[in-house]
């Protein structure tokens, strides 16, 4: 039987087919601002040494939300995601994971070409997300109150390069890359993390956690992003994006911890 | 065109996934020496209580180690393991595997012996009527004196609001015996919702300093711990706590909270000194284990662990007389109420 996310996964499908049979008017002027909502997969890889020395892969579930305002010269725009999803280890251990994340950002033309079929931008952007990551690493002889889950913090600002290619109105091929210059995050400690410090002394409260965060330049903490993208207008007001997106992301302190995601996104925008 | 694009971005997306071994790097092999290796090392840069416990972890790889080869089978590395650990003698190191667990065996190498005899020869002998929710009872052993038994702080902590039935249920009484006899611990909040119904006013009733860094003495902050009122009403009546060697870890955080109150009086055996606050780890052959991460002392900077906290009023108890249902240290301290009411 089908559930009701199936359900609504086959609706938005309908949704996008009905939408592209439509007509797109010869002209197709492009319009410049945007609200886009999106679905997909991440693929996750991480080690923690806090945590584990293994290495735990798996799905999780990605949604995202999206405004964009583009000019002939500039774009900037504000995204949301959430994600949720399941990690295994060899062993068979596992690892229950839930993130939230806002982007923002402003990035400028530095190059065009071929009467602005292919454009380049130099920008910046700031983001923030928490995680929330439970190691099942209590064996179930024990209390299960014994699993708590460890509340990461990341925000970086960011320097972005992109770049868009439109072969023809109704194509459109985009990518970008990004890489942090300072960040500021909150995560375990060498044996401890926020949700313990919350716990044990009940006069800690979120901003004491906050505070116990860290600044960190690219070598404390260093990321990259990219994302490839076809974008396919479906109408005068639709379109339809296929995304795939990468990220690395290393930490040195106070434990290594390297994670790997890679997304696959289906989006549909609404423009106006 | 458009489906050439999307299977190369299909493609794209698995093939990096993939290769997160190869990014991230492999596991470590799964072998008896690594194995060894990473438990040994990660008490060594880990475990809190080296220079309390008085050991020399160094010693302890040059003497098992070469007990470790690639020939070793799982029951023993299991069995090297275990000899090794025991030299800590702590409650808070554990291993658990699929074929079975190691704790250090208090009772074989220590002969500690439990001075209670459990909640329903009691309650049997000596409640008239009680109630429970399967972690805390309370009755009256008499019109004056309350009766209440916890047998875990380990529970979902939506038990332990229960406590205010128990204190509402008791008002009348003018005094009350706290019975943690046999309570192995669980989590330190459990333990704070109970003691802050005891609390006349706010103390501070512990330090605790955190493992930050792999030397035997790299520490965080020493850290200030505090009990206070809580709930819709605090008993501030006399209080008798019974204790005795297999109360353990978050259950010896409530009597170290408890005896900073002046109506309160600990009575019966020492604590096991366990208060070593554990984290859980794993090893490549899917092993877990747990080992302490912090030191904690009471309100005077004395750490009790591997010794216990001794109780104001000591009272031992035989075993034939427990057999019997007969509960002397619980006796004891219903007289000494008596003479402080």
């Amino acid at each position: 039987m089908f559930n009701s996310s199936r359900i609504r996964f086959f609706f938005f499908i309908g949704l996008c087919l009905i939408t592209a049979g439509r007509t797109t008017s010869k002209a197709q002027e492009l319009k410049h601002n945007s609200l886009t909502a999106g679905i997909g997969l991440q693929f996750t890889g991480i080690r923690d040494l806090v945590y584990s020395p293994l290495l735990y892969t798996g799905t999780e579930a990605l949604l995202s939300l999206g405004y964009r305002r583009s000019g002939d010269s500039f774009y900037h725009g504000i995204d949301f995601f959430f994600s949720s999803g399941y990690y295994e280890a060899e062993t068979g251990s596992q690892l229950n994971a839930q993130s939230v994340g806002l982007e923002f950002g402003y990035s400028h033309i530095i190059f065009s070409a071929s009467e602005n079929q292919l454009k380049l931008f130099l920008g910046g952007t700031g983001d923030i997300s928490f995680l929330m990551r439970t190691y099942q690493l209590v064996p179930s002889i024990r209390s299960s109150t014994e699993e708590k889950p460890s509340p990461e913090i990341y925000s970086s600002a960011n320097i972005k390069l992109s770049g868009i290619f439109h072969p023809d109105p109704k194509n459109s091929f985009s990518g970008q890359i990004w890489f942090p210059v300072i960040s500021y995050y909150v995560r375990s400690e060498y044996t401890t993390h926020a949700a313990d410090r919350i716990e044990v002394s009940r006069d800690a409260t979120f901003g004491d956690v906050i505070r116990a965060g860290r600044a960190a330049g690219p070598e404390d903490y260093f990321h990259i992003g990219a994302a490839f993208s076809y974008e396919r207008r479906l109408s005068d007001y639709f379109s339809l994006k296929t995304e795939c997106s990468f990220f690395f992301g290393h930490v040195n302190e106070p434990l290594k911890k390297d994670m790997l995601n890679n997304g696959l996104n289906l989006k549909i925008a609404y423009l106006f | 065109m458009r489906i050439k694009i999307i299977i190369l971005l299909f493609i794209l997306c698995f093939t990096s996934f993939s290769c997160s071994t190869m990014i991230i790097g492999p596991d470590p092999e799964n072998t008896p020496e690594n194995n060894f290796d990473i438990l040994w090392r990660d008490f060594d840069q880990t475990y809190s209580l080296f220079e309390i416990k008085q050991v020399n972890w160094d010693s302890a790889y040059s003497v098992f180690r070469p007990r470790v080869t690639a020939s070793t089978t799982g029951a023993q590395l299991f069995s090297v393991i275990s000899e090794m650990l025991d030299l800590l003698k702590d409650g808070h190191v554990n291993i658990y595997t699929s074929s079975g667990n190691y704790s250090y065996d208090f009772l074989h190498h220590k002969r500690w012996k439990s001075n209670s005899p459990g909640f329903s020869k009691i309650a049997t002998r000596y409640l008239a009527s009680w109630n429970a929710n399967g972690t805390i009872a309370y009755g009256r052993l008499s019109d004056d004196i309350g009766y209440i038994y916890i047998s875990t702080f380990g529970s979902e902590s939506d038990k332990y609001q229960w406590i205010d039935y128990a204190l509402t249920a008791l008002s009348g009484v003018k005094g009350i015996i706290i019975d943690i006899r046999d309570n192995g611990g669980g989590s330190d909040s459990n333990s704070k919702t109970i003691a802050g119904r005891f609390a006349d006013k706010k103390r501070l009733y512990r330090y605790f300093k955190y493992k930050n860094g792999p030397g035997h003495n790299d520490f965080a902050r020493l850290q200030e711990d505090f009990i206070e009122p809580s709930g819709n009403m605090q008993f501030t009546r006399p209080a008798v706590l019974l204790t005795n060697r297999y109360v353990f870890s978050a259950a010896e955080d409530f009597v170290l909270a408890m005896k900073e109150f002046p109506h309160v009086t600990v009575l019966g055996d020492t604590t096991g000194g366990g208060l070593g606050n554990p984290v859980n780890r794993e090893l490549p052959n899917g092993w877990k284990y747990r080992l302490p991460r912090w030191v904690e002392y009471d309100s005077e900077m004395k750490c009790y662990e591997g010794i216990g906290y001794p109780p104001d009023i000591p009272v031992w108890t035989d075993e034939e007389s427990l057999k019997t249902g007969k509960d002397w240290v619980l006796e004891q301290a219903a007289e000494y109420l008596k003479g402080k009411l």
